[in-house]
């Protein structure tokens, strides 16, 4: 799931959108973005991730995981470890989002210099993932009912496939606290109900992050970006960007329930 | 009159975290509010468009360079995976200036370079077979020099080598651990006092200079671990732990220290320090474990030797005593847990202590007192503001059964306060740290800083500092050895 949590993410990054109350052009806004949430991604996943992390001197630095998710009926659960570069190898992150807004999400650390898994406090998502210009509430998803959405175009043109343009601005103060983001605009293929670019505008700094999603196949049955880019300007001018690549992703495998487990931080894979 | 001056401060601390909490709940659930922001526009400025173009033609570039990478190294890739993939490690080299002129008794008596040192760690993590894995880890490290004759001699230089992580793990079935060998059980909540947290002895002998992750010291352990429905058990049982590591003789805290400066009566005679091998070397930990939405509790019981050695005897032989430190056996029945709500992750620990001794008011009348103790620990981490988390942890000691001719007060407190900021996508980390050590008004302070130039490239600075105001105070002897240290570190 966290492939199904990356993409969800990013699929959820897809899902900061829209809403014109109403019917506007055929589809409303909450209806696209309830097709985009809706979206089969997999029941499980096992996927290896590259991460490039790159500053506006253009230094770059590189990150692998590995991640395994899956679905369950009250709770999305993903684990991922680090596997290099040699300061970061053997970091692992767990996070159980549950479906029950009552539910504050669990998530757990696991840094092997200090062999001790910790506890994080949850609500503010909106913290740089591992250095990355993603947030753990990217990674972890956002929930459809936080927004409002809006459809500002019917059609707009992205690597040459058709989408439907859409504004997302969060219900509240706390859904604002807790994503760190005030507004963004995606863009939603129509084909595929797959959102392939977004803008968002943050809090911290106010600082405007452009999404991208690119290389889409199908795998497994699954819709699936094999690139996933992040990138955070202030002023128009690059700060900083990260990239992920999909290197390998097998959907609906067997994921075994006793891998979410803090202990499996703890000893590795 | 001072303890009451403390607990007031104690509880005020607590009373405005538990404003600032509330206040935070409250704030969280407040629904009305204006987006109203001129920034709203910026979004749909075409000059972003422009700006991802370029962006994206750059991305393509470094992705292409990537998969060159990936390519021309796959056959290489997978040799490594198959060897040296476990491998990893890290080069330190570190450099300690102390910045004042501690007394004679100490071998440095001026400020100028406390040590030099280049630290080599190497790990290795592998599978033997299906359901087995191993790891073995430990470091080299060579001193350029110490202090000697009143000067840091270069020619002084040693080598040490030493063995940490060296363990077997088996697994039997997907919920049952087992790992057995020289190994770190991190346990407890707290990080700075370690109250259920007891496994493994620390290094004590550069308090406040090491990272938290040096100061946990391997033990030889055989460690299971497995499932009663909804809980965690952990069984651990260890053999020749050790105590707590304390600093070399004539260094910077030599812990005969406070007894050359007669706070003993050994009779006037020079003495030397004996340390006693537990009677029972086997020590036994018990850790039941529940973890639910929003937080996980701990239940503890341990029998073991308690880290920190006492002092049990002092034999006198003509014109030279001789100290004789040991450890007690003690027992301990703990809880220890955290919350997590909204920014705040609340952590505590308690626990019943019987069986450890404590030395009475004429120190040479030994052995001390044995008295059941209850300590108390509580503290917090606050992630509210931006890329900044607050710290504290607070504990109190009550002895049991108290008696007015112990050295140690009835009740004692300990805080500690740290602030920790990270920014430029991890790539610089400030660090800031007080400690009042617990029952005394000694205080270490420290500021450290972090900057990673490059990957697996970190270069460290900070500064820490040593105060004490009685006499009678633990670090009342070393409060002349503040020192700065720089270091670099390139992991692999």
């Amino acid at each position: 799931m966290i492939t199904t949590k990356l993409l969800k993410l990013f699929t959820s990054v897809l899902l900061l959108i829209f809403s014109f109350s109403g019917v506007l052009y055929g589809s409303s806004a909450l209806e696209i973005m309830t097709k985009v949430d809706a979206r089969y991604t997999g029941d499980s996943a096992i996927s290896d991730w590259r991460m490039i992390l790159i500053d506006k001197k253009d230094r770059k630095r590189i990150r692998e995981i590995e991640i395994f998710s899956k679905e369950y009926n009250d709770v999305d659960k993903s684990i991922s470890f680090f596997k290099s570069p040699g300061d970061v190898k053997g970091t692992s992150y767990m996070s159980f989002n549950w479906e029950s807004t009552s539910k504050e999400d669990d998530s757990w650390l696991y840094l092997p210099a200090l062999q001790k898994v910790n506890r994080i406090a949850s609500a503010d998502r909106s913290g740089s993932f591992m250095g990355s210009d993603f947030t753990y509430s990217d990674i972890d998803g956002f929930e459809l009912e936080d927004f409002n959405y809006k459809l500002v175009k019917d059609s707009d043109v992205v690597d040459g496939k058709d989408c439907w343009v859409i504004e997302s601005t969060p219900k509240n103060k706390k859904v604002i606290a807790k994503t760190g983001y005030l507004r963004s605009i995606q863009w939603v293929r129509k084909d595929i109900y797959f959102v392939v670019k977004n803008r968002i505008l943050v809090k911290k700094g106010k600082k405007v992050k452009l999404f991208a999603a690119k290389d889409i196949q199908k795998i497994d049955g699954v819709w699936t970006a094999k690139t996933l880019q992040m990138i955070t300007t202030k002023n128009k001018k690059l700060v900083h960007k990260s990239i992920f690549q999909l290197k390998s992703v097998k959907y609906n495998s067997n994921v075994e329930d006793s891998i979410f487990e803090t202990e499996v931080m703890q000893r590795g894979l | 009159m001072d303890f009451n001056y403390v607990l007031k401060i104690f509880i005020k601390f607590f009373f405005v975290t538990f404003v600032i909490f509330c206040a935070s709940i409250s704030y969280s659930q407040d629904d009305d509010f204006n987006l109203e922001s001129d920034d709203f526009d910026l979004l749909e400025d075409s000059s972003f468009d422009q700006l991802e173009l370029e962006l994206e033609k750059n991305d393509n570039l470094i992705l292409a360079d990537e998969n060159d990478v990936s390519d021309l190294k796959k056959s290489d890739e997978v040799l490594l995976s198959k060897s040296l993939d476990g491998l990893s490690g890290a080069i330190i080299q570190n450099f300690v200036y102390g910045l004042q002129n501690p007394p004679d008794i100490f071998n440095r008596n001026n400020k100028g370079i406390e040590r030099v040192e280049t630290i080599l760690n190497l790990d290795f993590k592998g599978e033997l077979a299906p359901q087995f894995n191993f790891k073995i880890g430990g470091n080299f490290r060579y001193d350029w020099g110490k202090w000697k004759n009143n000067k840091f001699q270069t020619n002084e230089d040693s080598t040490k080598f030493n063995i940490k992580d060296f363990y077997l793990d088996y697994y039997p079935s997907s919920q049952i651990w087992l790992r057995i060998g020289n190994q770190i059980i991190a346990r407890g909540q707290l990080d700075n006092l370690s109250i259920t947290d007891t496994i493994n002895p620390r290094d004590l002998s550069i308090p406040g200079q090491g990272e938290l992750s040096e100061i946990r010291q391997q033990v030889p352990a055989i460690l299971l671990n497995f499932p009663i429905s909804d809980l965690k058990v952990e069984l651990v049982v260890t053999s020749r732990a050790g105590g707590n590591l304390m600093g070399e003789k004539g260094g910077s805290f030599d812990p005969t220290i406070p007894f050359s400066q007669n706070l003993v009566n050994t009779g006037g005679n020079p003495f030397t320090i004996n340390y006693l091998n537990p009677s029972n070397e086997i020590e036994f930990f018990t850790n039941i474990n529940y973890s639910f939405n929003g937080g996980d509790i701990s239940l503890v019981f341990s029998d073991e030797n308690q880290n920190q050695r006492s002092l049990k005897n002092i034999k006198s032989k003509s014109l030279l005593s001789q100290l004789d430190f040991g450890f007690d056996r003690i027992q301990i029945l703990g809880i220890s847990g955290n919350l997590a709500r909204g920014d705040f992750l609340l952590k505590y620990e308690g626990a019943n202590i019987s069986g450890a001794s404590f030395l009475k008011a004429n120190l040479v009348d030994l052995p001390g007192l044995k008295k059941n103790q209850n300590v108390l620990g509580l503290g917090f981490d606050y992630s509210g503001i931006n890329n900044l988390t607050i710290g504290y942890e607070g504990n109190l000691r009550i002895i049991d059964n108290y008696s007015n001719d112990l050295t140690i007060a009835k009740q004692t407190l300990g805080h500690s306060v740290q602030f920790r900021w990270t920014g430029l996508n991890d790539l610089l980390s400030i660090n800031a740290n007080l400690s009042r050590l617990t029952g005394e008004k000694s205080i270490i302070g420290s500021l450290a800083t972090s900057y990673k130039p490059r990957d697996g490239l970190t270069i460290n600075a900070r500064y820490v500092q040593y105060d004490a105001v009685e006499i009678t105070d633990t670090l009342y002897p070393y409060q002349k050895q503040d020192v700065i240290i720089l270091s670099t570190e390139y992991s692999f």
